[in-house]
């Protein structure tokens, strides 16, 4: 039998039938690419919207008068400093005599106010005797009222600031005096349980000291195992169960490392709880395996050529290696570092066993202070109903995202670097 | 370019290990090697060698020897142990786990499978230049300096610039590469990478070239390049030259040997071999090749 001619212009049913196939395959890819991305475009966008509030904070203009008698004792910081601010309320707000009254009038500022009035007095003791207009920051409610975040027509009871309050409010906003200043205050403080003075620094150092740690114990000790499994150790039963099991490590869930981390540093060695020290060697086990399996995988890829050129020139094993083999996986080995390091970046689960989830009101000095880390930070403040906190919780998942953004573009770099370096082996 | 006579020449045959001409089972009697294997001043000898990767024998009981500035081809089917036997003669094997070599195989008359030998002085004498082209991804310079720099050969900055410059000149790939000797070798064609690699191995002075198809992976020109090099360097040195083109090895040899399924079959001189073999294989091998 004869078989029939395939038009070149007209394509066949059974060709037409092939092509719908290829084109449903094709729009089905399209849609979860979009409905992937768009997903995380949407819940991105969502968290940098709700972070926006939290990086600035809103200001009173307040004349403070550094009188000489508040600093009649010789030591500065004994001075009455909310004195200072309560004067100064009352000179453009005058009138107020109720204590209940003045106690809202009060709290219209944040305790972070007289705080800084410590701190300027401190570090310039000439201030005292003199006058300046200064900025201070408002309470958290009036922050949120200043962002548009606080309803005004919640019936009074509900609502978190008074008549009166509002009513000043309006006063101040006419007169000019409230404006949103850039906040300094969340990229310099620590932790604190009133919105407007907590920060995210504490965090940001606690976490900068557990990877210091990590990476100082995972990348020598996870390189150096890669290096002498894939290079030098004898392939026998030992060797591919201590692969085998290292493998294994890498599934193992991250909360149990914080057990063991418990159990042995702080438990059985006594080392300090809830310090970067701890953590970072507890992260350092857990992505101790991944290392090790990423830099066997890099060393494996170099091509045994340029390691038999080598050694046909008479340079030992371990010339070959150190010169040509380590080299030109090195790359490789430190993205797979970086990789293991961004995922210990987001760990939290492991540092909960290891009391890293208590509130910390100070910045870490060294390995060995009390800290905590981002993810935990914004554990913490997701779990603080208080006003300002939710906002600050997005600002913090902001931060830690630039990070990993940080790292995973370093990641980019050495990958084309990599492959610039070596073109035979790409 | 493995076997065009003049004639076919415009109809380029493509041969490959499949179908390789001459592959016949061998008989009882080809195990014993014809011809001339032993020599009376002998630079390297190998006597009743035995190769193994694991239980599997890549080449059977064969002695040979190499003499000094002589050019040694050796050539035969795929798979018949060509490579096996070269990586012998610099220890290449070594890092193969599962070889095993049995036998002897002597330089100068130092057994070099002893266990007191140091491999390092080995393969300084005994050099080796690969099939695929193999620098290292660094600069021209580097690459020629490495095995002196590794060797400590060059006490000076200037002593280390005429080793690379006198490597390269005899290596013919000085004019071509002298005003680019920073920058990367990776970017020279392979035919240069691979007279690259040649003077690289003549950097550390050897004494014996090992060669393992050098030619296979370059064209025609680069071909006739490295061809006259090696007729150049066999003033000085012992090269064996592993080739998969016959005519290569009639061109630039002085003895061949052809080995078949692990065995050396026959070796003596290049013109004998060529014209009047002694064994019924190597007779079959060569013409169906050159015709
Ligand atoms: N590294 C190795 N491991 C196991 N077998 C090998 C290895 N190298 C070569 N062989 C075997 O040894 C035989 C000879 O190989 P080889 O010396 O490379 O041949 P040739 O170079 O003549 O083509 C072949 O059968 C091959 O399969
Ligand atoms: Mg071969």
């Amino acid at each position: 039998m004869e078989r029939e001619k395939m038009s070149l212009l007209t394509p066949s049913t059974a060709l037409r039938r092939r092509y719908l196939h290829d084109r449903l395959f094709l729009l089905a890819g399209r849609l979860a690419a979009i409905a992937s991305f768009s997903t995380i475009g949407l819940i991105f966008l969502a968290i940098l919207y709700t972070s926006l509030p939290a990086f600035t904070q809103s200001c009173i203009k307040l004349p403070i008068h550094f009188e000489e008698t508040a600093f009649s004792d010789e030591n500065l910081a004994l001075a009455d400093y909310d004195m200072l601010v309560a004067q100064a309320l009352a000179r453009i707000i005058p009138g107020v005599t109720d204590p209940g009254e003045k106690e809202d009038l009060m709290g219209m500022m944040s305790p972070g106010a007289a705080w800084r009035l410590q701190q300027m007095v401190g570090s310039n003791p000439k201030r005292i005797g003199t006058v300046e207009q200064l900025w201070l920051p408002a309470s958290a409610d009036i922050d949120m009222l200043r962002k548009g975040k606080l309803d005004r027509t919640t019936p009074e009871q509900r609502r978190r600031l008074s008549k009166r309050q509002l009513k000043w409010y309006d006063q101040l906003n006419a007169e000019g005096r409230i404006k949103r200043h850039f906040n300094r205050v969340f990229f310099t403080a620590p932790n604190s349980t009133e919105a407007e003075l907590a920060g995210i620094y504490g965090a940001v150092k606690g976490s900068l000291l557990t990877m210091f740690i990590t990476l100082v114990l995972s990348f020598p000790l996870g390189a150096g195992t890669a290096i002498y499994l894939q290079e030098f150790a004898p392939r026998n039963r030992l060797t591919t169960t201590i692969t085998v099991t290292i493998n294994n490590l890498a599934a193992v869930p991250p909360i149990l490392y914080g057990l063991l981390g418990l159990a042995v540093f702080i438990n059985f060695f006594h080392l300090p709880r809830a310090t970067p020290l701890v953590a970072g060697m507890v992260l350092s086990l857990m992505t101790f395996p991944s290392i090790i399996m990423a830099s066997r995988n890099a060393l494996a890829a170099v091509p045994r050529s340029v390691c038999d050129a080598a050694l046909a020139l008479g340079a030992s094993r371990m010339q070959s290696i150190t010169h040509h083999i380590l080299p030109a996986a090195m790359p490789g080995i430190l993205t797979g570092t970086l990789l293991g390091l961004a995922q210990a970046f987001g760990e939290c689960a492991p540092l909960l066993m290891l009391g890293m989830v208590a509130f910390v009101g100070n910045i870490p000095a060294g390995i060995t202070d009390p800290a905590t880390v981002l993810p935990m930070q914004i554990y913490l403040w997701a779990d603080n109903s208080g006003q300002g906190f939710p906002e600050k919780t997005a600002a913090a998942i902001v931060i830690m995202m630039l990070f990993l953004v940080i790292v995973n573009t370093m990641v980019l770099w050495l990958r084309r670097k990599f492959e610039n370096s070596h073109p035979h082996t790409s | 370019m493995d076997n065009n006579t003049p004639g076919t020449s415009s109809f380029p045959t493509i041969s490959s290990a499949g179908d390789d001409p001459g592959l016949e089972m061998l008989q009882h009697n080809d195990r014993q090697t014809c011809g001339t294997p032993f020599l009376d001043d002998p630079l390297i000898s190998c006597r009743e060698i035995e190769v193994f990767y694991g239980e599997q024998c890549a080449l059977h009981k064969m002695s040979l020897d190499i003499g000094h500035r002589e050019v040694l081809a050796i050539i035969g089917p795929s798979g018949c142990g060509k490579s096996t036997f070269l990586r012998c003669l610099n220890r290449m094997n070594d890092s193969i786990e599962e070889c095993t070599v049995q036998g002897e195989i002597t330089l100068d008359g130092v057994n070099i499978y002893d266990k007191n030998v140091d491999v390092v002085p080995l393969r300084t004498r005994v050099g080796m230049v690969f099939q695929k082209p193999n620098p290292f991804p660094k600069s021209i310079y580097d690459n020629i300096a490495y095995g002196p720099r590794i060797h400590g050969l060059a006490a000076s900055r200037s002593e280390l610039d005429e080793i690379v410059t006198s490597s390269l000149q005899n290596a013919g790939l000085w004019d071509e590469v002298k005003d680019r000797l920073t920058s990367t070798a990776m970017a020279l064609s392979s035919g240069q990478q691979q007279r690259l690699c040649i003077a690289r191995t003549l950097a550390v002075e050897p004494e014996v070239i090992l060669m393992d198809e050098p030619c296979s992976g370059l064209d025609p020109i680069a071909t006739t390049k490295v061809e006259t090099l090696i007729n150049n360097l066999s003033e000085c040195y012992s090269i064996i030259l592993v080739t998969h083109a016959i005519e290569q090895a009639s061109r630039v040899s002085q003895r061949t040997a052809f080995f078949h399924q692990g065995f050396l079959v026959e070796v003596g001189p290049t013109a004998r071999i060529f014209t009047t073999p002694e064994s019924r294989l190597t007779e079959n091998y060569i013409t169906a090749r050159l015709t």
